[in-house]
């Protein structure tokens, strides 16, 4: 389970920004559960501290410890990164789970709502996820984990923005697990297809959907083996390569 | 340059380096400092006490475990304060920096006719650590701990105050900041009563032993000499149980060297560079590797008790200091060889009555649990004067177990059978090594007298918490 010692009393600490609902929240129950401390961050801390009470019933000790912060605030990060990592000391992983998806009408094209996107989906995991580089590549140990979809792969009509932000992580971390490889750091892409969570609340049929639970066992999983890039469920892996050899004529007349 | 690198705050402008234990099977992430002068460290600590943060000590790194470590602190390594401060070869008596080594020590001194009065295993201890942990050597049952011989210290403590400490100045802080593992203040400066030798060679004799009880009667019937160190054959099977070799040694006597001008040069004390005339020696850990599982440790410990036995079956012969001393410098990085684990060292100490009886008890319950220990080592031991003292009127028994993910639960279930039998013995842990240890095995073994005063001191020297370590958090050694 740990990447550094194997003789050591504390728990080792996974940090999740994003761990107020859906798959970031599920991560951190299920981390929990395998032995984990986990520092939560989100904006909502009433939310968190009921989860981070939740998750310590039956401690004698916390191993939850909420922070609140909007991640659009990227000032307050690497001081918020260091107040965690002395808080709850012993980081071996860290996963950015915040992300938004508005609804966008077919004829919309509304710039405030696209730049919020890309300041939540990209922008801040940007700011986390250097510091968690900085960190990972002067100690030569640790996970990073970003949340990218299967939205990312292929310019759909439906979500122009959310589909960029998500194309842009995925080039992102994949430059930063090039980067860090050297370090003995591991940088995980997770491309989860539909999971039933409030982003997802207001779509109506969504093909393989599955439950947060289920998601974050298949990413936990990723995690100690070192996979480089997840699908979630594995199912999305061959469909997403099928549609990505779609010429774009072709794709553009399609109905998805 | 340290000033500006601190002027955006010790943990902000610092480097996170993955620091380990000796024994590599312990970790953690620390931002690094390294002051080079008293100064420097002074400020450190005024920074930490501004920004809340914790600080742990790290001498050479030599500590088996936790002692030198501590996860997301500040490290304050003390390596490159390293300069011998003053020497009187008439008296022997030097004032050295907490990062000067044995080595550094012995190179200095020699020539002049003196040699550390207790050294380790290995020769690169650096002094400040070694009195972190009040370290002791093979001559431990005659000469005490390190800590016996030191005149004064100068002890930086957590609130920034500098003050010099000695058996009859601060006597309480003298006897407590030796041995507490650095959590009361640190030692800046050291003023060490060196060790008179008439030749740069001790007199070795060899006992081939049948029995752990055997050893310890042919230790007591040299108690004359200066050195006794046992090696036992953990692996050895029921009916040989406890076999070994025990080395006797002792200082010549002035005129008993013919040649002291020539044994006492430092050329004389070098360790082998090669082995079997062509190996050299940096490169055998990666031999040793290949043995360190349960059958090729057996083969290696059944040839080395043969070995032995016709080595004792000759007459005393004569060996350099050095090539006593240090047996662990024989084969740099040692350690790696239980690579990816590591390894930890059990070491208890145990009264006279009880000891032969305890220690054969771990070597069945090893053999038992299917994690027989791949070295044991046997000393025997003398009470000290120090506060954190693991010392009691008895032996100790030092068990070298390799840490490997499938028998992690199994080693921290022999371990805690283990103590458990020491402590119902009286027996105390040596708790800077071994890394294993709990909070409440410790506390009912050792007098909650005793951890109160330390407490009560701590909060004199270091009133907001700044200095603990991974093992002092371990054990709970401040805590209530």
């Amino acid at each position: 389970m740990t990447s550094g010692t194997l003789l050591r009393a504390a728990r080792p600490v996974a940090l999740i920004v994003g761990a107020s609902s859906g798959i970031g929240e599920a991560l951190a129950r299920h981390l929990a559960k395998e032995g984990y401390a986990v520092a939560l961050v989100a904006r909502r801390i009433e939310v968190l501290r009921k989860l981070a009470a939740e998750i310590n019933q039956g401690h004698a000790d916390p191993i939850a410890f909420p922070f609140a912060h909007d991640t659009t605030h990227y000032t307050e990060i690497p001081t918020l990164f260091q107040q965690i990592s002395q808080q709850a000391p012993g980081l071996e992983l860290v996963v950015y789970a915040a992300g938004i998806m508005p609804t966008l009408a077919p004829d919309e094209f509304d710039f405030t709502k696209d730049q919020s996107i890309l300041d939540i989906n990209l922008l801040g995991a940007i700011a986390w996820l250097n510091e968690a580089a900085k960190r990972f590549s002067q100690t030569k140990r640790g996970t990073i984990v970003g949340i990218g979809s299967v939205a990312g792969d292929r310019g759909r009509r439906g979500n122009t923005v959310y589909a960029a932000s998500k194309a842009a992580l995925d080039t992102y971390l994949e430059s930063l697990r090039n980067r860090l490889a050297p370090h003995d750091v591991h940088v995980l892409t997770v491309k989860p297809g539909p999971v039933r969570t409030p982003m997802t609340a207001h779509l109506k049929n969504q093909p393989f959907i599955i439950e947060p639970h289920q998601a974050a066992m298949r990413i936990a999983k990723a995690i100690h083996s070192r996979r480089n890039i997840v699908y979630v469920p594995g199912i999305w892996r061959p469909i997403m390569w099928i549609i990505r050899q779609i010429p774009s004529f072709l794709f553009r007349k399609m109905s998805f | 340059m340290q000033q500006a690198l601190l002027s955006g705050g010790l943990v902000l402008s610092s480097r996170m380096e993955r620091m380990r234990g000796w024994g590599m099977s312990h970790g953690a992430d620390m931002y690094a400092t390294r002051p080079t002068t008293v100064e420097q460290a002074q400020r450190i600590l005024e920074r930490a006490h501004e920004e809340g943060v914790k600080i742990t000590l790290r001498g050479s790194g030599q500590s088996y475990g936790d002692a030198s470590i501590g996860q997301d602190r500040v490290l304050l390594d003390l390596t490159r304060m390293r300069r011998v401060l003053a020497w009187d070869p008439i008296n022997g008596v030097i004032d050295v920096e907490p990062g000067v080594r044995i080595v550094d020590l012995w190179h200095y001194t020699l020539e002049d006719g003196w040699w550390p009065p207790v050294v380790s295993g290995t020769m690169r201890t650096s002094l400040g650590g070694g009195l972190g942990v009040n370290i002791h050597g093979k001559n431990s049952f005659k000469y005490g701990t390190l800590g016996d011989h030191v005149l004064e210290i100068d002890v930086l403590t957590g609130d920034g105050r500098l003050l010099t400490c000695s058996p009859s100045q601060h006597r309480d802080i003298f006897y407590a900041v030796i041995g507490s593992g650095g959590v009361l203040g640190v030692i800046t400066r050291i003023r060490l009563q060196m060790k008179r030798v008439y030749s740069g060679e001790v007199l070795v004799e060899t006992f081939s032993t049948r029995s752990i009880q055997e050893m310890i009667d042919v230790m007591e019937a040299h108690l004359d000499q200066d050195y006794l160190v046992g090696w036992v054959d953990a692996l050895a099977p029921g009916f040989q149980l406890g076999r070994g070799t025990l080395h006797v040694a002792r200082n010549l006597q002035e005129g008993e060297d013919k040649r002291p001008h020539h044994t006492l040069k430092l050329s004389y004390q070098e360790l082998p560079e090669v082995f079997l005339g062509f190996v050299p020696k940096s490169m055998l850990w990666m031999g040793l590797w290949m043995f360190l599982h349960r059958p090729g440790m057996r083969l290696v410990n059944t040839a080395k008790f043969h070995a032995d036995r016709r080595e004792a079956s000759r007459p005393p012969y004569r060996q350099s200091h050095a090539g006593f001393n240090f047996l662990l410098d024989y084969v740099p990085g040692w350690q790696k060889s239980y690579q990816p684990g590591g390894l930890i060292q059990y070491q208890t100490f145990v009264p006279k009555a009880a000891a032969r009886q305890v220690f054969e008890q771990q070597i069945l319950l090893s053999q038992k649990a299917g994690i027989p220990p791949f070295l044991a080592v046997l000393k025997k031991h003398l009470p000290d004067p120090f506060l954190m003292s693991y010392n009691v009127d008895g032996y100790s028994f030092a068990l070298d177990y390799p840490v490997r993910e499938r028998n992690q639960r199994r080693l921290h279930r022999l371990a805690h059978e283990m103590t458990e039998i020491v402590i119902q013995h009286g027996g105390r842990f040596y708790f800077a090594k071994d890394g294993i240890l709990t909070e409440n095995e410790f506390k009912r073994s050792f007098p909650a007298d005793r951890l109160r005063q330390l407490r009560s001191l701590k909060s004199q020297l270091d009133p907001s918490g700044i200095l603990t370590s991974d093992m002092a958090d371990r054990i709970g050694l401040l805590k209530e």
